[in-house]
């Protein structure tokens, strides 16, 4: 039996009712029915992760993957889940699409025993998870799988690899790199007669200063006094973009970056980059406040419709701007501070891990194996949608291929090797929503980055102990 | 006593448990258990996945002295509580009496303002967030058309919990009306007459008579309404769409949000859960508190009247 069984029994119920044709006996006969019919066809989905491996080692059976996409991504993942398929026709893969809450899903599902057998694994919430034991260790199955374990490793980023690397366990596999991109509108920079911002991450001439200078010649008021066109816009996560800016600055924000000890919030260099940022909006209003106005979504309109000189997000928004007509945009590298060295990007990365529980740990391993390596990797590159891990393909003529709108495109490429990490620590759960906060006044202008980091960094620091 | 008598009373009431057992069975294991095993989870330390740990007293003392943010939460749901509570009531007193005249087409009236009450809350908290979104949402549109200029209804920490309540409020007018119209309907005929005849007009009768006399009813919406109130989850949550940060800022961190968020982010099922009788506790004062003074309030008009 199946929902649908569940769903007939019921509209027969409710019309029976609905008509006065039922008697009691009836009635009570047709709930017990629909309830059977339910928990028949819940009993098939348990048994769905089931299936198992026949004799001869050939894979099949039922794989859950939960993963996190916009429409677009989904129909990029559907691509390398068909092309899986077609090499393991006995493995089937149902997935799973997450909600604005992924660690929170993740988090019950795993508690209740029902954790997808393979889950998208974001770099910094994957480790609350991975305390607690959710994820198999996939050193198990490359151990056992030399051939691709060294072609994987030659051809992969160390970074991305290490990103995933917790507690002496791998528990995924790096399977696409996002970083954090400034771009800039080309047709408001030359009306503005600004020189295009520098193009290579090894350039620190794109300093604060002249950042901010060219903000300022990009902002126009309109006759109203109000805003026409900002300098820039933020549609990442501003509350993270703050700290990136804090690190360009010349300080990494934690301490070592995984599995930290220390965060160094409160070092006046990372400060100085903290407030450099905040006063884009409060002070030089050059930007629309996101702590007052703006999400993400608008930002990005502001930019699309060429009401903005620069917006900062990730390579994902690439395939946007590139489908707008008369978008004329490229991509730079991202302003450096005085004490800062080279610019640099974040390592913002997903990966693919295993359930430590799942009951089909092989098929899952094969489709982990298949994602992250050259065949799903290939999928990737072609689409241009995610910046694929693996170097050979990211290098290859098809990904670029899949970006003629722009010139910088060696941008998106070397930011893997010139990025900051973000914390990678069980403790980011907790860290995360004092730092948002906290930082909420900073931004509206109405406390000192130095304030606000005298007073977060002692309790980050304690939930680096407690929770770390 | 003979012995059949006994058994036969026996047996009935065995048959009665027997036709009970459903409901009993359900109370039991959705009700009885979660409440119990709530409790003994707040004298623990547990996050779902390692055995608990038995901690005393130590989470709910946690709590109250050392956890700054279940002060802001509580302010919080205060401010939330009589944000949505006092407008909210005076909105159903006049809408029931606007309901109460004998017009033409009344009804429609009656079934229109009742819709709210049958919408889902969080699709109704998907629509009202659209439309108070800063820069494309309708009410900015409205706003800024005759020159008003817009407002962060949702992103700006001085406006969001006042937004929510304004949405608390449309959805909690329509039940409140409801009782209080049936209250109204139930004021003798002949009390109106008689103000009508001692030259009182419509708002002299309104205060001095229906207000009165529906007083248990108005007490009844109160309580209500303030249980619904201080836990106000879902709108919060819904609307405000930072994954139950009560953001921006501190501005929305109601004891619901800060209970989800110890439980379902921070992995601390006890401590939420000592939040959760803590909760339970304030609300059940307050409860206690509404009904002595509503007990007080209709024995005096029965004075007065008698």
């Amino acid at each position: 039996m199946s929902t649908t069984d569940a769903e007939r029994q019921l509209r027969s119920l409710v019309e029976g009712l609905r008509a006065g044709t039922m008697d009691r006996r009836r009635f009570l006969h047709g709930v017990a029915g629909v309830t059977a019919s339910l928990a028949a066809a819940s009993a098939v989905t348990a048994c769905g992760g089931g299936g198992g491996e026949s004799a001869g080692g050939a894979k099949e059976g039922t794989i859950t993957f939960y993963f996190g996409a916009s429409p677009e991504e989904a129909r990029t993942r559907k691509k390398v889940i068909a092309a899986f398929q077609k090499k393991f026709p006995k493995i089937e893969v149902k997935t799973q699409i997450a909600g604005t809450d992924p660690l929170q899903q993740l988090l019950t599902s795993c508690a209740g025993g029902k954790c997808p057998d393979v889950m998208m694994a974001w770099e910094l919430l994957y480790p609350g998870l991975a305390k607690r034991g959710v994820y198999a260790d996939l050193n198990e199955f490359l151990d056992k799988d030399k051939a691709y374990t060294s072609k994987l490793k030659g051809d992969s980023s160390d970074l991305l690899l290490k990103t995933f690397r917790y507690q002496g366990k791998q528990v995924a596999l790096p399977e696409q790199f996002a970083g954090v991109f400034l771009y800039y509108n080309k047709k408001l920079f030359e009306q503005a007669g600004l020189e295009p911002p520098p193009a290579k991450w090894t350039d620190s001439s794109w300093t604060f200063d002249s950042f901010l200078a060219a903000a300022q010649k990009l902002t126009k008021k309109g006759a109203n006094g109000r805003t026409r066109q900002y300098g820039f816009v933020d549609a990442w996560d501003p509350n993270l973009s703050t700290a990136v800016f804090g690190m360009n600055n010349g300080v990494e924000w934690f301490q070592p970056p995984i599995k930290p000890t220390r965060t160094n919030s409160d070092d006046p260099n990372f400060v100085q980059g903290m407030q450099f940022y905040a006063d884009l909006f409060a002070k030089h209003a050059v930007a629309p406040n996101p702590a007052l106005k703006t999400n993400s979504t608008t930002s990005l309109d502001l930019f699309t419709s060429g009401r903005a000189g620069m917006v900062l997000t990730g390579h994902w928004m690439y395939s946007t701007f590139a489908a707008k007509k008369g978008l004329d945009f490229d991509v730079c590298v991202l302003p450096v501070g005085p004490n800062g060295g080279t610019p640099k990007s974040d390592i913002g990365t997903t990966g693919l891990a295993v359930a430590a529980g799942s009951k089909n740990r092989d098929a899952a391993w094969e489709f982990v194996k298949f994602s992250c390596g050259p065949e799903g990797q290939k999928v990737i590159a072609d689409s241009g949608l995610f910046i694929p891990v693996l170097k050979s393909l990211a290098n290859s003529g098809e990904f670029k291929k899949a970006h003629p709108n722009i010139q910088n495109f060696d941008v998106f490429l070397g930011g893997l090797d010139n990025a900051h990490w973000l914390p990678i620590s069980a403790a980011w759960g907790k860290i995360q929503p004092l730092w948002n906060r906290d930082l909420n006044q900073v931004l509206q202008g109405k406390q000192t980055a130095a304030r606000f980091a005298a007073t977060v960094t002692p309790q980050i620091q304690q939930f680096l102990r407690t929770d770390g | 006593m003979d012995a059949p008598s006994n058994v036969g009373r026996l047996r009935h009431v065995l048959g009665s448990y027997v036709f009970i057992a459903p409901n009993l069975v359900a109370v039991g294991v959705f009700l009885v258990f979660p409440l119990l095993f709530s409790l003994y989870m707040s004298f623990h330390k547990w996050d779902l996945f390692s055995p608990p740990q038995f901690v005393g007293f130590d989470n709910y003392v946690r709590l109250v002295t050392k956890d700054p943010l279940f002060w802001t939460a509580f302010l919080n749901t205060v401010l939330f509580t009589v944000l949505t509570i006092v407008p909210g009531l005076v909105i159903s007193l006049l809408a029931a009496a606007a309901l109460n005249q004998k017009l033409k087409g009344v009804g429609v009236f009656r079934a229109i303002l009742f819709l709210p009450i049958v919408a889902s809350m969080v699709t109704m908290s998907v629509i009202w967030r659209w439309l108070f979104d800063t820069d494309n949402g309708l009410i900015n549109w409205v706003l800024s058309s005759i020159g008003l200029g817009s407002i962060g209804w949702l992103t700006d920490p001085h406006w969001a919990l006042t937004t929510v309540a304004l949405t608390s409020i449309w959805k909690s007018v329509p039940f409140s009306t409801i009782i209080l119209l049936a209250a109204m309907q139930g004021v003798p005929h002949n009390l109106y007459e008689q103000a009508l005849i001692d030259g009182a007009g419509a708002v002299r009768r309104f205060v001095s008579v229906t207000i009165p006399l529906i007083r248990p009813a108005i007490s009844f919406v109160l309580v209500i309404s303030m249980i619904q109130s201080f836990q106000v989850f879902d709108q919060v949550y819904v609307m405000i769409a930072d994954n139950g940060a009560g953001g921006p800022g501190t501005s929305t961190y109601v004891f619901g949000i800060m209970l989800f968020q110890n439980a379902f982010r921070f992995y601390q099922m006890g401590y939420a859960s000592a939040l959760a009788w803590i909760i339970f506790a304030v609300l059940f004062v307050l409860t206690l508190l509404n009904l002595r003074m509503q007990r007080r309030a209709t024995a005096e008009v029965y004075n007065d009247a008698g």
